[in-house]
């Protein structure tokens, strides 16, 4: 079947922005996917040129044991390039979307255990981290952040959809594709 | 069959004609998706492989200095990476006694609030040290190379008070304290070994000793004392221990040192004066 016809109906139907969201959309998901990506190396190469500090940093939390600080420590920033080159593919992009947040849930849950507890640490979410002086601390900054990395995360889980992906290729459709119904795009994802 | 039908005005040969390409497109995005799932998996090996290999790596090289060549290890320093001076300022003197309460000095060469640290409580710890009631133990570690713009300044400054506290230990105090006199901006490249050296002569470092500070013979061991400190509880630098008990400046009867006399009192009060 064409999708053309129900696409046009649906723009013809509509006005203003819903009209072109089906348009717009997948190349705001592109966005946001590379923008995830960016965050991610953003974060994960200070670490990798400094592990020593990306394990002090995830000492600083007390949150894990010992035995198991410095592996995380070190596997951390590997795991976060790992997922930053699968976003930038687009493979699979709801499932990596679905990881971003439970790893989003986890950073979020050790920055409010630390301010719980009361603890002046930095969060080593780009590197650095475990050493600030006392009360110098943000936060609150710190939870504004984590939660727009959170609704990135949510709008990509939610319109998986992107141009330039190999979800698309691996589908066998176009890579910058006509914008599809949105009930049509559903029953794909 | 339909598919032998000439005749391409045929509907059912549309059909079929749909239907096989429709099969093709399946068989066709069937192993696509094979292909990249092997990708994706191989990708998730390689870094698994990569992130066990730096771990085993490091493992190795924060537990044991001797297996690099040329690092040494300070004899003179305890096995938690202090390098603890009695009443009479010498590193690893004869006066240092457990009669004494002990207090650890944990800092940064590169650390500005280390040099604050220095300028505004050394004399107050000198004082509880001459006078007999507490032993100081000296930690220089490295946590702030990421700050030096790449050129490790805490790692090469704390291996040069290593050495001096090994071979000459009458002068680390004083090369301690000129050290922070000279301190660098933290985020620049910091002080080079020449630089240093001129320190450390001028503190009265004997010419032998200081000819060996380009050796960066102790970077190994600062690493290690730097990760002993870390998870001995250090999360940041300046940070003092009472008798092993890494003092909390929120929590009441801990030092506050940013509080004049602060140090003072709970020392006294350690040692039962």
């Amino acid at each position: 079947m064409s999708s053309t016809d129900a696409t046009d109906t649906m723009v013809s139907g509509k006005r203003g922005f819903l009209a072109e969201w089906p348009i717009v959309q997948p190349w705001l998901s592109l966005e946001v996917r590379l923008a995830m990506a960016g965050i991610l190396i953003a974060a994960a190469i200070p670490k990798m040129k400094d592990i020593d500090q990306s394990v002090r940093a995830v000492r600083a939390y007390r949150l894990l044991p010992e035995a198991v600080v410095p592996l995380f420590g070190t596997v951390l920033p590997y795991f976060e390039l790992v997922l930053a080159l699968v976003l930038i593919a687009g493979v699979f992009t709801r499932w990596t979307a679905i990881i971003w947040l439970i790893m989003m849930a986890a950073f979020v849950f050790g920055v409010a255990w630390a301010w719980a507890k009361g603890y002046s640490i930095d969060c080593g979410c780009f590197g650095g981290g475990g050493d600030v002086a006392a009360g110098t601390t943000n936060y609150p900054l710190h939870m504004l952040e984590r939660a727009g990395f959170v609704a990135l995360g949510v709008f990509l889980l939610v319109f998986p959809r992107t141009h330039a992906s190999l979800d698309a290729w691996m589908k066998g459709e176009p890579l910058f594709s006509r914008p599809l119904m949105s009930a049509k795009e559903s029953s794909h994802g | 069959m339909a598919s032998n039908t000439p005749q391409s005005d045929n509907p059912s040969s549309d059909k079929v004609a749909v239907a096989k390409k429709k099969a093709q497109a399946q068989v066709n995005a069937r192993q696509r998706r094979a292909l990249v799932v092997w990708i994706v998996i191989g990708v998730i090996l390689v870094g698994l492989f990569a992130a066990l290999i730096a771990y085993i790596m490091r493992q190795g090289n924060v537990s044991s200095v001797a297996t690099a060549t040329g690092q040494l290890t300070p004899a003179v320093a305890t096995t938690n990476g202090g390098f603890g001076v009695g009443a009479s300022g010498v590193v690893g003197g004869t006066d240092l006694s457990s009669s004494h309460v002990r207090l650890d000095v944990y800092f940064d060469y590169m650390c500005p609030v280390c040099g604050k640290f220095e300028q505004a409580r050394g004399a107050e710890i000198d004082a509880l040290r001459k006078a007999g009631t507490a032993d100081v133990y000296y930690h220089p570690v490295s946590i702030l190379d990421n700050s030096s713009s790449g050129a490790a300044y805490s790692t090469r400054a704390a291996s040069a008070g290593a050495l001096i506290a090994q071979e000459a230990p009458d002068k680390f105090l004083t090369f301690t304290t000129a050290m922070f006199v000279n301190q660098p901006k933290e985020g620049s490249t910091g002080l080079t070994e020449a630089q240093i050296q001129v320190i450390a002569t001028a503190a009265g470092v004997p010419a032998n000793v200081v000819a060996k500070i380009p050796d960066l013979a102790y970077t190994s061991w600062v690493r290690s004392a730097t990760e002993k400190a870390s998870v001995d509880g250090l999360t940041g630098t300046p940070t003092v221990a009472v008798n092993g008990v890494i003092q909390d400046s929120k929590k009441t009867g801990d030092i506050n040192w940013g509080v004049d006399g602060s140090i003072t009192t709970v020392i006294n009060k350690a040692a039962g004066k």
